[in-house]
């Protein structure tokens, strides 16, 4: 603007007034004040840095009815319903409320009957399941046996293609209807963990007449689903929401919900899910962004609570041919990270160090033989610099770099990868970063093809459906595994994994996985487990109730204990 | 006339197939496999990868799933979505309406708010014009998921003047819900069109008809609407029009950022999912939106100006 001096001035100032205000309005607003900063907020339970001992199980229990809330799913929409498929957060947190189980998980990690009255094992492979009577389906159907089988047996169905049927259904034999109310279930070799997933969605029962009628549909939008949960599905309208209101008709007196209706979004940018819930636009969610962390622990509008979890993040490695294929280079690598900072860092406080696939969230039994093996596990897995070194030097000191594959849609992954491949430099390791976009690192994990251009993968959320450590060693240890990504074989491991699976009595269970994590994990470095991060739970301060807990709100019917909080 | 219109009509059937085509190659090549996201990335069997693999027609040559798509188009049926497995239409339907209101709104906001600021700024003083141009330079500057954190956080956590997500119901309730993300998507189209329309208008002054028609003593008003904007409107509707390809393109950011479930979200998560059908659909109803505006604003410019003709 030649030849306006004056007008440049005036110009000038009120371009950058303007900027000004839009950048303090956006900076000031929304509580960006750290952890510490006084004032507002209550504390949040469970929050002693470094233990779980603080995690909660339950949250305060409801007062009375609400008439209805809106919950969302940060993880997105489920793709389908049908428990078949649904094997993910989205999915399970609305399934876990409309269709039951032959057994319930409890909030405590317990088993106790669901559908079932109760079941035994007469033999090691056979278990019979005495089925409740007096249930109902939604549409006033009774269950019976003939809906068990029919349900159970999808997971067989090369056509449905199961979820579940890899690894958990691999051993069944024959699934038969002994009795009107009464379901044998045979197996090829002894299986305690078929049961203990029958307290999941594997095990979730349907009625066969309406799942015949709508074949491919059963578990869409449009099929819809027939059970027999506290809610009912009412409508569901894909992208927008998803509605479940009150089943009148629900069997179990002991959980007859308060909530009437529960109305699912699916938001999932972190921003909008933090400021849906501090405007209490949404009342409560699960898995709430850690970004949002710091807000919602000052937020007068509602409270945050870390739940006992069996989540956990990973180092898994690719069967890529270089340095990380000799056990003593991820072993090294193991020692020199410091777990400690990934967890106040990367997890805002609400993680704790793991040095094993067994870490102790996962001890649903046999707690002081876990304990034993755990302690002599992490004796040798404590952060430890110059043994690190060591073992580079007796690897050979490799010079090659590793790469490192890390969805760059997650910066807490990225932020992990960093703190590795610090740690790798300390000890004269070279890691390369890869960072990829989220839907093309998913891709990359699913085809062993393309994963084999990496030799790390950066993991970020895996957790445990049962609390029962037998369940990673299934999917990651044994030749064939579905997360064995680095085909990892050891005879004796393979051996103690089938053979702890069908063990019954639990220390010898336990002591059969700690000999199969001793080798593969602290020996072997199968993998390298990071943290153990807690659920996050946020509610409005007008209602309370929802255990807080993983696994549990992924198949209890946790919605039936949401109420108001006054 | 006739012609004109057969003319425009073959010329819209043509870039169809030529985009649906060009996007359809795009996505195939793209790396990824739809069954990876079904699953969540859960690693699933070899024979249940392979069931999965048939079902969709995932291992058939390009061509033939190209032609399948094709076929089915020509009847009518835009396919089932792989992810969600209802069909497209079914999952389009709601979201159409919600994207349509969106970008309407927003340009509706551009033309009024452009057009009146740009016009103000080119006849009225230097300090009119120097708020009016900064203005303009921060609506330019300003990100649009930088302007929808600053509206979310202001009018609608502080101020509770607007919800803080969702396209609400009922046709008073959506354009409450739908206010906040039509000025985020409008700051920046706003602010070139009021650009343009400054320049243009200050351009139209200078032309001697508009100091011929002062000049006979017409009133200041009259000269304004009758001489100057006619001549502005030309260059003026051209960018109004080529603005509402960019609302299309901002409504992939705002609609996520406003938890809006509309065209835009759908499109980038189809996308990221590999849901051929869906990607496929979606892209047609941009194009032909696209090349349907642009048909619009070429019939307008012989009402403008006669001496241009189709």
């Amino acid at each position: 603007m030649a030849g306006r001096g004056w007008y440049a001035g005036w110009y000038g100032s009120l371009v950058a007034a303007a900027l000004g205000v839009a950048l303090v309005v956006g900076c000031s607003s929304g509580g960006s004040s750290g952890p510490g900063a006084a004032g507002g907020g209550n504390a949040t339970p469970g929050a002693t840095a470094g233990s779980t001992a603080g995690w909660v199980a339950l949250t305060p229990a409801a007062k009375g009815p609400v008439s209805s809330i809106t919950w969302d799913l940060p993880d997105g929409e489920p793709t389908s319903l049908d428990p078949t498929q649904s094997a993910a957060q989205p999915e399970n947190t609305v399934l876990a409320n409309l269709c039951e189980s032959l057994v319930r998980l409890t909030p405590q990690l317990t088993y106790a009957p669901g559908l079932t009255t109760s079941y035994s094992q007469p033999n090691p492979t056979t278990w019979v399941y005495d089925i409740r009577q007096g249930v109902h389906f939604w549409n006033g159907q009774p269950l019976t046996a003939s809906d068990v089988v029919y349900s159970l047996e999808r997971n067989l169905s090369p056509s449905v293609a199961s979820l579940w049927g890899d690894p958990f259904y691999t051993d069944v034999k024959s699934i038969k209807a002994t009795g009107p109310y009464q379901v044998t279930v045979t197996l090829t070799q002894p299986d305690v963990v078929f049961n203990e997933m029958m307290a999941t969605a594997a095990g979730a029962i349907g009625e066969a007449s309406y799942i015949q009628a709508k074949g491919k549909s059963y578990g869409t939008a449009k099929g819809g689903l027939m059970c027999t949960g506290p809610y009912e599905l009412q409508s569901w309208t894909p992208g927008s929401q998803l509605v479940i209101t009150k089943n009148p008709n629900y069997w179990d007196s002991a959980l007859q919900p308060k909530v009437g209706k529960i109305t699912f979004l699916f938001i999932t940018d972190p921003s909008t899910v933090t400021n849906g819930l501090v405007s209490g636009q949404i009342d409560g969610a699960y898995e709430v962004p850690i970004s949002a962390v710091p807000t919602l622990r000052q937020s007068s509008v509602g409270q945050l609570y870390l739940g006992t979890s069996t989540e956990f993040s990973v180092l898994s490695f690719t069967t890529k041919a270089g340095p990380i294929r000799n056990p003593l280079i991820r072993r090294a690598l193991s020692l020199a990270l410091n777990r400690q900072a990934i967890a106040s860092t990367v997890f805002a406080g609400t993680a704790v160090p793991a040095y094993s696939l067994d870490f102790p969230s996962t001890w649903g039994y046999a707690k002081s033989t876990f304990q034993q093996g755990y302690n002599a596990l992490v004796q040798g897995a404590a952060t430890n610099l110059t043994e690190a070194k060591k073992l580079v030097v007796q690897a050979g000191s490799p010079k090659q770099a590793l790469s490192m594959l890390v969805s760059a849609d997650d910066p807490g992954a990225v932020q992990t990868a960093l703190y590795v491949k610090s740690a790798a430099s300390q000890i004269g390791l070279t890691i390369n970063i890869a960072q990829v976009p989220a839907a093309q690192s998913l891709s990359i994990q699913f085809d062993p093809k393309a994963r084999v251009a990496y030799d790390i993968m950066m993991q970020d959320v895996g957790y445990y459906d049962i609390p029962d450590p037998i369940e990673q060693a299934l999917f990651s240890l044994q030749p064939g595994a579905l997360f064995n990504y680095d085909s990892y074989t050891n005879t004796q491991v393979d051996k103690d994994i089938t053979a702890a699976q069908g063990t019954s009595d639990p220390v010898a269970r336990a002591t059969l996985i700690n000999q199969v994590m001793a080798q593969a994990i602290g020996k072997d470095a199968a993998t390298v487990v990071l943290v153990n991060f807690a659920e996050r739970l946020f509610m409005n301060a007008s209602i309370t109730g929802a255990p807080a807990g993983i696994p549990a709100y992924l198949y209890y019917p946790w919605a039936a204990l949401v109420g108001s909080s006054k | 006339m006739g012609r004109s219109v057969a003319r425009d009509l073959a010329g819209l059937i043509v870039t169809l197939l030529v985009s649906s085509f060009v996007v359809f190659a795009a996505l195939y090549l793209a790396p990824g496999n739809p069954v990876a996201f079904l699953t969540k990335g859960r690693p699933v069997s070899a024979a249940t990868v392979a069931q999965l693999n048939a079902y969709y027609h995932l291992n058939q040559p390009f061509g033939i799933r190209y032609w399948d798509w094709l076929t089915g188009i020509l009847h009518g049926d835009l396919g089932t979505s792989i992810i969600f497995g209802i069909p497209v239409s079914s999952l389009i339907g709601p979201r159409v309406t919600t994207t349509v209101l969106l970008v309407v709104y927003a340009w509706l906001l551009i033309v009024l708010s452009g057009v009146t600021l740009g016009v103000l700024s080119g006849i009225r003083g230097r300090m009119t014009d120097a708020v009016i141009s900064a203005g303009t330079t921060v609506g330019l500057a300003t990100p649009v998921f930088v302007a929808a954190i600053v509206l979310i956080t202001v009018f609608a956590v502080d101020l509770h003047w607007f919800p803080t997500l969702g396209a609400g119901s009922g046709l008073v309730g959506r354009i409450h819900s739908l206010t906040l993300p039509a000025i985020a998507l409008a700051l920046g189209g706003s602010a070139y069109v009021a650009r343009v329309s400054r320049t243009s208008v200050r351009d139209a002054e200078t032309r001697e008809f508009v100091e011929t028609a002062r000049g006979r003593g017409l009133p200041p008003g009259h000269v304004l609407t009758h001489h100057v904007l006619r001549y502005a409107l030309i260059p003026i509707s051209t960018v109004t029009g080529i603005t509402i390809a960019s609302l299309l393109v901002g409504t992939v950011i705002v609609e996520p950022a406003f938890g809006l479930s509309g065209l835009g979200s759908l499109l980038v998560q189809s996308v990221e999912d590999h849901d051929f059908p869906v990607v496929q659909a979606i892209s047609l109803i941009l194009v032909t939106a696209f090349v349907v505006i642009n048909v619009a604003v070429d019939m307008l410019y012989p009402l403008l100006d006669p001496r241009i003709t189709r």
